[in-house]
């Protein structure tokens, strides 16, 4: 896979580094603000309170 | 081909590692700075609503789910928080919650406060000891809380919220208490932590803050 991106990026050896640096910070800020918000709830963390679901 | 294959799935794995330690990270500071930029404008809403009637203490039906209904302060954990209504996963995400059936702060009863067990709120509750205070700020008075027990329960063990936790059956206590429950062990949910206090001291806003929060920062 990461063969296969470092292949198919424009420009020498600077335009590749660039292009991951940037599909990077992409996956990365994609996981923080939208995946790991979304997963949090589903994990058991949250059940703090007697009786209730909560 | 198998080569191929082989350092695939390798890097797959060790992509999947990543992100989960991407992910524990997130669980920390991630949650820190959503929990200190909702405390900040739950505290701003707070202030504003004290500020508007500083004579009483809002009555129970006058309190918003999920809105700011006092402070807390626990000098041995150094932290503090405003204490939102409603123990709804919504309303405790980014503060602890008061239960809104048990009693409000200073009252007769049990005033019962669920919070996360995460590193911005009650991470360090397993080490609150006997005799410790924890501190609550209405719009009126400052109360001290010292803590009698820290304990660990079922999660269905609903008389730790009872108006009298140590005599549970009794319809209406007269003592004053205050009951904080989160999640035990950490990063699970299969046991309930729960410290009891009882009211030790109480004394108008205008005594100014109470002398066991001189050590934590104004």
């Amino acid at each position: 896979m990461y063969s296969w991106l470092w292949r198919v990026f424009p420009g020498g050896v600077l335009g590749k580094l660039l292009c991951s640096l940037v599909l990077l910070g992409v996956v990365v800020a994609l996981l923080w603000y939208v995946v790991f918000p979304w997963a949090d709830p589903l994990l058991p963390f949250g059940d703090v309170t007697v009786g209730g679901t909560g | 081909m198998i080569r191929a294959v082989v350092r695939g799935f390798g890097q797959t794995l060790i992509t999947l590692g990543l992100v989960v330690l991407l992910f524990s990270a997130y669980e920390v500071w991630g949650k820190a700075m959503q929990v200190g930029a909702e405390q900040h404008r739950l505290r701003g809403g707070l202030d504003a609503a004290w500020a508007a009637e500083p004579r009483r203490q809002a009555p129970v039906e006058k309190l918003v789910l999920g809105k700011g209904m006092a402070k807390m302060y626990i000098p041995r954990l150094g932290k503090e928080w405003v204490v939102v209504q409603g123990v709804r996963p919504v309303d405790i995400k980014a503060a602890p919650g008061h239960y809104p059936e048990t009693a409000l702060p200073g009252q007769e009863g049990n005033f019962a406060v669920a919070g996360h067990r995460m590193p911005s709120v009650w991470w360090d509750l397993d080490k609150m000891r006997a005799g410790d205070p924890v501190v609550v700020e209405t719009a009126t008075s400052w109360i001290v809380y010292r803590v009698y027990t820290v304990q660990i329960v079922k999660p269905t063990d609903v008389w730790v919220v009872a108006p009298d936790p140590d005599s549970p059956r009794a319809a209406a206590g007269t003592r004053k208490l205050i009951t904080l429950t989160t999640c035990n062990p950490k990063w699970d949910n299969y046991q309930r932590l729960i410290v009891h206090g009882e009211l030790t001291q109480e004394q108008p806003k205008s005594a100014g803050r109470p002398a066991v929060l001189a050590a934590m920062k104004g």
